[in-house]
């Protein structure tokens, strides 16, 4: 068993990397590089500008990844080092120095331009698209240790890890000097309660909306307006500020304001906002939405099939084909119309804001509806099914009450294809956060990709499709790995005896 | 005793009643039919699906909507007219006819969701046959299913529409590119279940060739499983292909399709209610009336309905 655990591990690993594989060579193969500029202001300015837009457009592929951008100085730079009198020489682009530069450049595979009006050049190497996935993958684990940080102006930077406290000395945490973050692992009262800034994941900078952050740092730092309470500093300065101090990371230089209050570099610290990440927000909403389809349709699916035939059990049969038949788009907009006319609740999620409980009903209804049609579906069936099983018979003839047959002896069995069902759900909870989380206005993982998606934010929608395909994948050996946990009988390894459960979702 | 035997007669033999047949004469389709049109919910649905059809169709072809163009835009009289006689669905904020709107969105619409459900089924059905008779391929497509299956569609779709650009044929495409492979699976598992039945193993040792096999003794036995599969994928097409052309990813200017009508309209949504729900309430009758005949008619396909 533990064998076929890690090989199911494995796969999922190399699923995911597949599908992100692919989705990584096609958006850099076959969308055209051009379109990141259609709603780049800057493009549009010095459109007409021939002497400038080469360079313009050169240096956003650079950041993009796509080709090695130098332009003249950089490469005189390069090549003799900076302010020395061979660097000023080689800016003279008819001198040998310049010359034997450009030619350990050809040699490299660098192509030469001149632009026409001003005689300036610059050179690119374009990157081959599979070494830019290489690329991609070998940046994305980023481990924090103490001798990241090289900094030319501060060469006496301690490098050691020691257990320190925090500033107002109320808690102990693993802290870091030469590190990237001052924090390693530390505790506070937020879930999941024990944190850490030893590993990240880099997938590459935002462009052009969040512009230079990186995508990951753009998903999961808090929104919303800052909140400034008071916070004690390290030299001991109370103030009210907006810092978080377990996001503190390095910083080179530090202006005035900044020496009265840290007493080290680590002075770069994330605001303290009141409402929660990207990523964040997706989740409370996912959860929410779980919970609330099984809390409603397991007990209303019981109800159906112990009332076949009847009012509430064709009215439930009408919801299911309702939500099969009616498009996503139309029934949620219907549950939205109700919700704000019958009940007040607000139309979108930004009106009453993400502290205010109000704002979560509806998105979470409508999230739910459709994993509810899909649960609802399968408790009756198997309800039904079972209710007739010879042990079902049996304890009726015990003289059990039917409620007690349902509870304890048919849901027992139950409960297994239903749990199966809990990765389906959620890979449903994603596809459907796309759509609520554009039309509730909702500021998640969801509405990113879409508005990614239309500025054309590359690495974004690598990054945002690499986490909904591993959430979606992990949730289903999960849901495989829970079944085994919950019904002994269900062997999962393929050369054993027992055949492997193939639940249809 | 000799007096009861004279009550008997002998009978002379009828040729003719000892060679007819006893059982009724049953024909599959017109049972199929018979059984269908018992439903009188399935009978207003067709009608319903029909009339949409047949409107969606022809209408665009007198009205010469384009979205691109909008003649009326500077008589300001006929912007945000509620539906009238003159303009039964009501006039846009450009003066546009909703009504022309509406249909034209209902034709790109239907006929994306009939294209892109053929060319799924076609493929779907005939890949799945195959998947499920052959056990040697079976390894390799359970593979990629498995990893396809676990990746959301709608993620799926986004990513190759942003990929390919906007476009009809690259929405039929992005449509077309995994779902067959969900509905080959699905078919792969019924056949399965029937591919080693006594009549199938007879059939086998009998010598019949596998094509044979899966056109003459599996497929016939799955028409109610595959109608059933198509009257579920009809609704689901037409839902994201709404969903896509929503978000603005689908379809480029000059095509217009049900889903962008409501994302455009959606403005309008508090002030001119009727120019976001007329659209929706198209949307939902196209899908639901193809539904509920789809199920209708895969229950009558199944000969276990038929007395």
């Amino acid at each position: 068993m533990k064998k076929y655990i890690l090989i199911r591990v494995l796969r999922s690993v190399l699923s995911i990397l597949a599908v992100t594989s692919i989705a990584y060579l096609l958006i850099f193969e076959f969308v055209p590089r051009n379109r990141v500029f259609e709603n780049d202001g800057m493009y549009a300015k010095i459109s007409n500008r021939p002497d400038q837009l080469p360079l313009y457009v050169n240096s956003k592929f650079e950041e993009l990844g796509y080709l090695i951008y130098k332009p003249q100085d950089e490469l005189c730079r390069d090549v003799y080092g900076a302010n020395t009198a061979d660097y000023t020489m080689c800016q003279d682009t008819t001198s040998s120095l310049f010359k034997s530069a450009k030619a350990t450049y050809e040699a490299k595979g660098f192509i030469f331009y001149t632009i026409e009006q001003t005689g300036y050049i610059y050179a690119t190497k374009e990157i081959p698209v599979l070494e830019r996935l290489l690329g991609f993958y070998s940046r994305m684990i980023v481990i924090d240790h103490p001798n990241v940080i090289q900094d030319e102006g501060n060469p006496n930077l301690e490098r050691k890890i020691y257990i320190g406290q925090n500033w107002d000395k109320s808690s102990y945490a693993l802290m870091c000097s030469g590190c990237e973050h001052k924090y390693l692992v530390y505790l506070d009262w937020s879930f999941p309660f024990v944190h850490q800034n030893v590993v990240s994941l880099y997938f590459g900078r935002s462009l052009p909306t969040f512009y230079g952050i990186p995508t990951f740092q753009v998903l999961t730092q808090d929104q919303g307006t800052n909140v400034l309470k008071p916070v004690t500093f390290p030299t001991g300065v109370v103030t009210d500020s907006g810092v978080m101090e377990y996001t503190c990371s390095y910083k080179s230089s530090l202006d005035s304001l900044e020496t009265t209050k840290f007493n080290d570099n680590y002075a770069n610290c994330s605001l303290n906002r009141n409402a929660p990440s990207m990523m964040g927000t997706s989740f409370i909403f996912g959860i929410l939405a779980l919970i609330f389809s099984y809390l409603i349709s397991i007990p209303l699916g019981m109800y159906m099939a112990s009332h076949k035939g009847k009012a509430i059990d064709k009215a439930g049969m009408a919801y299911i084909v309702f939500v099969i038949a009616v498009p996503a788009l139309a029934y949620i907009y219907l549950f939205r119309y109700i919700g704000s006319t019958l009940f007040q609740l607000p139309e979108s999620f930004p009106s009453l804001g993400p502290n205010n409980m109000l704002s979560y009903i509806m998105p979470t209804i409508s999230l739910a509806l459709p994993s509810v049609a899909g649960l609802l579906m399968w408790t009756r069936r198997y309800m039904v099914d079972q209710n007739t099983a010879d042990y079902v018979k049996f304890a009726r003839s015990k003289g059990l009450s039917e409620w007690q047959i349902y509870l304890k002896h048919i849901l027992r069995n139950a409960i297994i294809p239903i749990a199966h069902g809990l990765p389906g759900a959620i890979i449903g909870a994603i596809g459907g956060a796309i759509i609520t989380e554009r039309i509730y206005a909702i500021p998640g993982m969801g509405k990113m990709l879409n508005d990614s998606i239309r500025v054309f934010n590359n690495n974004m929608v690598i990054t945002l499709t690499f986490i909904f395909t591993s959430l979606a994948i992990l949730s289903v050996l999960l849901g495989d790995l829970l079944i085994t946990r919950i019904d002994p009988r269900i062997i999962l390894d393929d050369k054993k005896k027992g055949k492997r459960k193939n639940v249809k979702r | 005793m000799s007096s009861a035997n004279e009550k008997f007669q002998f009978v002379k033999i009828d040729e003719f009643a000892s060679e007819h047949i006893s059982a009724p004469h049953y024909s599959y389709w017109k049972s199929v039919f018979k059984q269908f049109f018992k439903s009188k919910l399935a009978i207003a649905m067709l009608f319903m699906a029909v009339i949409i059809f047949a409107i969606a169709m022809i209408q665009p072809l007198f009205s010469n909507y384009n979205p691109l163009a909008s003649p009326d835009i500077s008589d300001f009289s006929i912007r945000f007219n509620r539906p009238n006689l003159t303009y039964w669905f009501g006039t846009d904020h450009w003066g546009n006819s909703l009504f022309d709107a509406v249909w034209s969105g209902a034709r790109t619409s239907i006929t994306i969701a009939l294209l892109a459900t053929s060319i799924n089924m076609t493929v779907g059905i005939t890949v799945g046959a195959i998947w499920g008779y052959n056990k040697k391929l079976d390894k390799y497509l359970l593979e990629i299913y498995n990893v396809i299956a676990n990746v959301p569609f709608l993620l799926v779709a986004l990513m190759l529409i942003y990929v390919l650009g906007p476009g009809f044929w690259q929405l039929i495409f992005v449509l077309c590119m995994t779902e067959w492979l969900s509905i080959a699976y699905f078919i792969r598992t019924q056949v399965m279940i029937i591919r080693d039945r006594e009549y199938n193993l007879v059939s086998r040792t009998l010598g019949t060739s596998s094509t044979r096999m899966i056109s003459r003794n599996i497929l016939p036995f799955l028409t109610s499983v595959i109608v059933t599969l198509l009257s579920r994928e009809i609704p689901s097409i037409i839902s994201t292909e709404a969903f896509l052309s929503f978000l603005g990813v689908g379809l480029p200017p000059s095509i217009t399709s049900l889903g962008k009508l409501i994302s455009i309209y959606i403005t309008y949504y508090g002030t001119y209610p009727y120019l976001f729900w007329i659209p929706v309430a198209v949307l939902a009758s196209v899908s639901v009336s193809f539904y509920i005949v789809g199920q209708t008619f895969a229950d009558a396909s199944d000969p276990k309905t038929h007395r």
